[in-house]
């Protein structure tokens, strides 16, 4: 085993692969290294096997490093040069095609995404023209334009606006019921209550047109009741 | 019509041009693969330890520096910028391959205390040699390519800074500092010395 004072100095004579035997110049350092050495049988071991281990380190290397070269190499690499040559246009041709796959696909999708949009649009607006649809009250009845010899009488098919309207005005309920709110026990029984008036009664029309005879009468709600507020100190910290 | 008679020379003779200059740089990097090729090889082999990987690499990354031929502003450089990708793209390999691979069930063996062996010897025994590439593994990758290109029969100290692109002074460090690192992490596995 070596010494430990020399012990870097052993490592570093080994790593440069510096001849300590011979008449070259020397630093300080290894001139005492030298000296040591020539004393120090377990230092001169400790050398000869690091100088072993870094022979069969650069041995290793050496094998790893000059491999030799497959012959098919070259012609492999001559071969995949050609292929790139005659495949530079085709790169075009396909971006070409991509591109073109592309825009078919968002022209597929774009109108789906429009119509969704515009449905949205439509549910808002009918959502927002639902608590004012009992307000319209039928003032007269008179005929319309379109409907001269209709009078009194229901109109056999539904105008386009109010058919279109129909199926996003439950779409927009059944949104409207999902999330749930969270109210007290007499709160919910009056509007249930008041759910249970409201779809009782008869659907206003919108245009003069689908007027119907029959009266609607006022809606006619009890307000809600709220109980008032039993508010009670809070209690001591000493209590916790 | 006309204007497509007229036109018509004008393309053509761009073409030929386009072409022309194709075929000058395929030829200019036909030369430079006959000398370069092994280079390539070497370097991929030198990381990835396995002939048949390293040829694949070797060909990647000489069908990569074809394509970037033409962006090479000075074509001297090329030798560097080849073993550059060479290295980059073996190290890519070799990472993947180590996420299939568990090399650690070869670590967890114990290391037989053997007798003293030559040089020779040491180097040709498989465990050694699966220490070594392991050691190698861990360099950091700057420390990896300058030992590796000094290993290679024929290449200076000179050769290497320039394909490097660093200066001199720094290679010698670097290979200083990679031999001491690879034979320390060696010293642990094979415990060649005990210190007192």
């Amino acid at each position: 085993m070596p010494c430990e004072h020399y012990k870097n100095a052993l490592i570093d004579a080994a790593v440069t692969g510096r001849d300590l035997t011979g008449a070259a110049a020397l630093t300080a350092e290894l001139r005492d290294l030298r000296a040591h050495l020539a004393e120090c049988v377990a230092c001169r071991a400790a050398l000869a096997e690091e100088q072993s281990l870094l022979a069969a380190m650069d041995s290793g290397l050496r094998v790893a490093a000059n491999a030799e070269v497959p012959p098919s190499l070259l012609p492999r690499v001559r071969a995949s040069l050609d292929e790139a040559a005659t495949a530079r246009p085709r790169w075009s041709s396909q971006w070409l095609a991509l591109a073109v796959a592309s825009t078919a696909v968002a022209m597929l999708f774009l109108p789906v995404k429009f119509r969704r949009n515009n449905a949205d649009a439509l549910s808002i607006n009918s959502v927002s023209n639902l608590p004012t649809v009992p307000e319209v009250t039928p003032t007269t009845q008179t005929p319309s334009l379109s409907n001269p010899g209709g009078r009194g009488k229901l109109p056999q098919k539904p105008l386009a606006s109010t058919a279109r309207n129909a199926p996003l005005r439950d779409e927009s309920a059944s949104r409207r019921r999902s999330p749930e709110i969270l109210v007290s026990r007499d709160q919910e029984a009056l509007l249930a209550s008041y759910a249970k008036q409201w779809s009782s009664r008869v659907r206003a029309p919108l245009v003069s047109s689908e007027l119907v005879e029959a009266k609607l009468e006022p809606l006619r709600v009890p307000p809600i009741q709220i109980a008032n507020l039993d508010v009670k100190p809070l209690a001591e910290e000493g209590s916790q | 019509m006309q204007e497509l008679v007229l036109n018509q020379p004008v393309s053509t003779a761009r073409s030929e041009l386009v072409r022309e200059a194709q075929a000058d740089a395929r030829r200019e990097f036909e030369e430079r693969l006959a000398e370069c090729g092994p280079l390539a090889f070497r370097v991929a082999r030198g990381v990835l330890r396995n002939t048949a990987d390293a040829e694949d690499v070797a060909q990647e990354a000489l069908l990569r520096a074809y394509k970037g031929f033409d962006r090479l502003r000075d074509h001297n450089r090329f030798r560097g910028w080849l073993v550059r990708i060479s290295f980059r793209l073996a190290l890519d390999r070799l990472r993947s391959a180590k996420r299939r691979e568990q090399r650690d069930q070869l670590w967890a063996k114990p290391v037989h205390q053997q007798p003293p062996m030559s040089a020779e010897d040491v180097a040709a025994s498989n465990q050694f040699q699966a220490h070594l590439d392991r050691a190698l593994e861990e360099l950091p990758e700057k420390l990896r390519l300058v030992l590796l290109l000094s290993a290679m029969d024929g290449c200076t100290m000179e050769e290497i800074a320039a394909t490097v692109g660093v200066p001199l002074g720094t290679v010698k460090s670097r290979i200083f500092v990679a031999r001491k690192k690879l034979a320390e992490k060696l010293r642990c596995h094979a415990n060649t010395i005990k210190m007192r």
